[in-house]
């Protein structure tokens, strides 16, 4: 039995394919992307492993021509965004606040703690 | 076609055959799939050998043959290239089919025993010249060309399997894209993850959640969290500190000197007309004693989205933003005396999104939540907070306790024990006031303090 091949699609992809089918290269899509998610950790790098995936899996043909500049495809972009895409890239910089707040708190107590200590060295010091 | 271009073709045909099949062994080294290849290739050579000397029969009658690099022998076994180039007009012998000692060896072996590397050699030697492109270029075509060789005419070639291209499934789904891109939270310790990614997916539909459970377990947290992921503007309201109704959902009316009396909207108005989208808690709904918070929201959380501030004709009626998420709390069970009624059937019915009955965590998720929320606690006093809190639910459920240690009870012990506090005291502070002292030596008072007891120090 021929098992399925199974694609994630993350927030970004969407709009990362649009642009690649009018033939802009992945570190312009990059530009164009920093500009509607300008939070987002994404790179080069992780829009040509994209791209270098729908060439794989047939779905973008190679070298195509550029049909459209950086400044066309900004605008174009703004007005193709999907709300589900906004919420999902909402969440993902949400959850990654989450996760440093979560380490700000720590760090936070040990400096504290830290200021404690010397406190008590300086209180012992001078015999108070 | 003359019969010796049809033979012609024929070899050539069967050429590509074995130059198919070399290029399995290359690809290949797997003992099965070798078997067949030696013997497909054995046969093959065969019958090869067999319409080479049908060729020369044909040459040899109309006497027109003359040596060639053409003239080219096989073995079944072992192959031999044999080329007198020294005299051109010399015919063709008849004994072309003699076999070498290496040969001869290899026929006593079974077709497992052949060395790959061998029958590489043989054929980088056969198919050196004239051969070379079909050897290297086998394309797409070839393939099915040989996958779909009739077994009828020629010599037998193993089953040819081609491999079936898998089918290519995009998960694009709002939930598929969620669990691809959201990590869950470290908080958020409940044993299903899909739950996490369902709520998100609830929140961005704007269907409505209820979440029921046990105090203490993480209702109110887990709203808290959502609402700071999905980065909406939160507001909570606690429906059992509920005194007018009317004013805590529509608003009061106030008075001053220089304005003289005035509609003062509340604060879930302002919730339910934000912009961005609100997140609102609605916390503990089974505590308002009134009864009337329910009715008075019914509209807000059915298909009506809106609230009329009075209830004259031409009543200022508010609506609710599209983004608006109602998220609410309830506590349902016999030992919560402070819940004026269990939740009304239609009420229920408006939380679309879905009714989440949370239970306790897992122990494990439990102490990692411990260490966590009190980064100083020690692994082992976690664990042991978390073991008792696991050994008194398991009394809850077998009913012979009426109340269980929370999350909440298990954390005010672990705060108190990195406080300085022994374990023992910890728990006995924390957990034996939710039990009541009753006379007697069976007592739930009694179940408790054994079971911390059994804790030791």
């Amino acid at each position: 039995m021929v098992r399925a091949k199974i694609r994630k699609t993350f927030y970004w992809h969407k709009v990362a394919k649009l642009l690649l089918e009018h033939g802009l290269m992945p570190k312009d899509i990059n530009i164009i992307l920093k500009r509607v998610f300008p939070q987002a950790n994404i790179n080069g790098r992780h829009i040509g492993a994209y791209k270098r995936r729908l060439i794989d899996d047939g779905l973008l043909v190679k070298n195509l021509p550029k049909t459209i500049s950086v400044n066309e495809g900004m605008h174009m972009v703004e007005g193709l965004l999907g709300a589900e895409d906004q919420f999902i890239y909402n969440c993902v910089i949400g959850s990654q606040k989450r996760t440093l707040k979560c380490y700000e708190y720590k760090l936070t107590l040990l400096t504290v703690e830290a200021d404690d200590d010397i406190e008590g060295w300086l209180r012992q010091i001078n015999g108070d | 076609m003359s019969s010796r271009r049809v033979l012609e073709a024929n070899v050539a045909e069967k050429v590509k055959q074995i130059a198919f099949y070399r290029k399995h062994i290359e690809n290949y080294g797997e003992e099965d799939r070798y078997a067949d290849i030696v013997n497909s290739y054995r046969d093959i050579i065969t019958q090869l050998n067999r319409d080479i000397q049908e060729i020369k029969e044909e040459y040899r009658a109309t006497e027109t043959l003359k040596y060639s690099k053409d003239d080219v022998s096989l073995s079944p076994d072992g192959v031999s290239k044999e080329k007198d180039m020294s005299d051109e007009s010399e015919t063709y012998r008849d004994d072309v089919g003699g076999m070498p000692e290496s040969s001869v060896l290899a026929e006593d072996r079974s077709p497992r025993d052949v060395d790959a590397y061998t029958v590489k050699r043989e054929f980088r030697e056969l198919f050196e010249d004239e051969y070379r492109d079909i050897r290297f270029e086998l394309d797409l075509e070839d393939w099915t060309n040989l996958a779909n060789y009739d077994n009828e005419n020629g010599p037998y070639i193993g089953e040819l399997v081609v491999e079936e291209e898998p089918e290519l499934v995009i998960d694009d789904s709002i939930i598929g894209k969620l669990k691809a891109s959201v990590d869950i939270p470290e908080e958020f310790k409940f044993s299903n993850d899909m739950t996490f990614y369902t709520m998100l997916r609830n929140v961005f539909r704007g269907k409505n959640i209820l979440v029921t459970g046990p105090s203490g377990c993480g209702k109110s947290s887990l709203g808290k969290i959502l609402a700071s992921i999905t980065n909406k503007p939160f507001y909570s309201f606690n429906f059992g500190d509920t005194m007018n109704p009317s004013a805590k959902i529509l608003g009061d009316t106030k008075f001053s000197k220089e304005e003289g009396t005035w509609f003062k909207p509340s604060r879930f108005v302002s919730a339910i007309t934000d912009n961005s989208g609100a997140f609102i808690m609605l916390d503990e709904i089974t505590r308002d004693r009134t009864g009337d918070l329910a009715n008075i929201l019914m509209p807000v959380l059915d298909g009506q989205k809106s609230l009329a501030l009075d209830e004259s004709e031409d009543a200022d009626v508010v609506s609710l933003n599209d983004g608006a998420f109602f998220y609410a709390t309830a506590n349902i069970g016999r030992e919560y005396l402070g819940c004026a009624h269990d939740l009304d059937r239609a009420w229920k019915d408006r939380f679309c999104g879905g009714l989440y009955e949370l239970d306790y965590l897992p122990q494990q998720k439990e102490q990692e939540l411990l260490e966590l929320r009190v980064p100083k606690i020690k692994p082992l006093a976690a664990k042991r907070i978390t073991e008792f809190a696991r050994k008194i639910r398991g009394l809850y459920s077998e009913e012979e306790l009426n109340v269980a240690v929370s999350t909440r009870m298990c954390l005010t012990a672990a705060e108190l024990v990195v406080d300085g506090m022994k374990l023992v005291d910890a728990l006995k502070h924390t957990v034996l006031p939710f039990y009541p002292v009753q006379a007697g030596d069976d007592t739930e008072r009694v179940k408790v303090l054994q079971a911390i007891q059994s804790m030791g120090d």
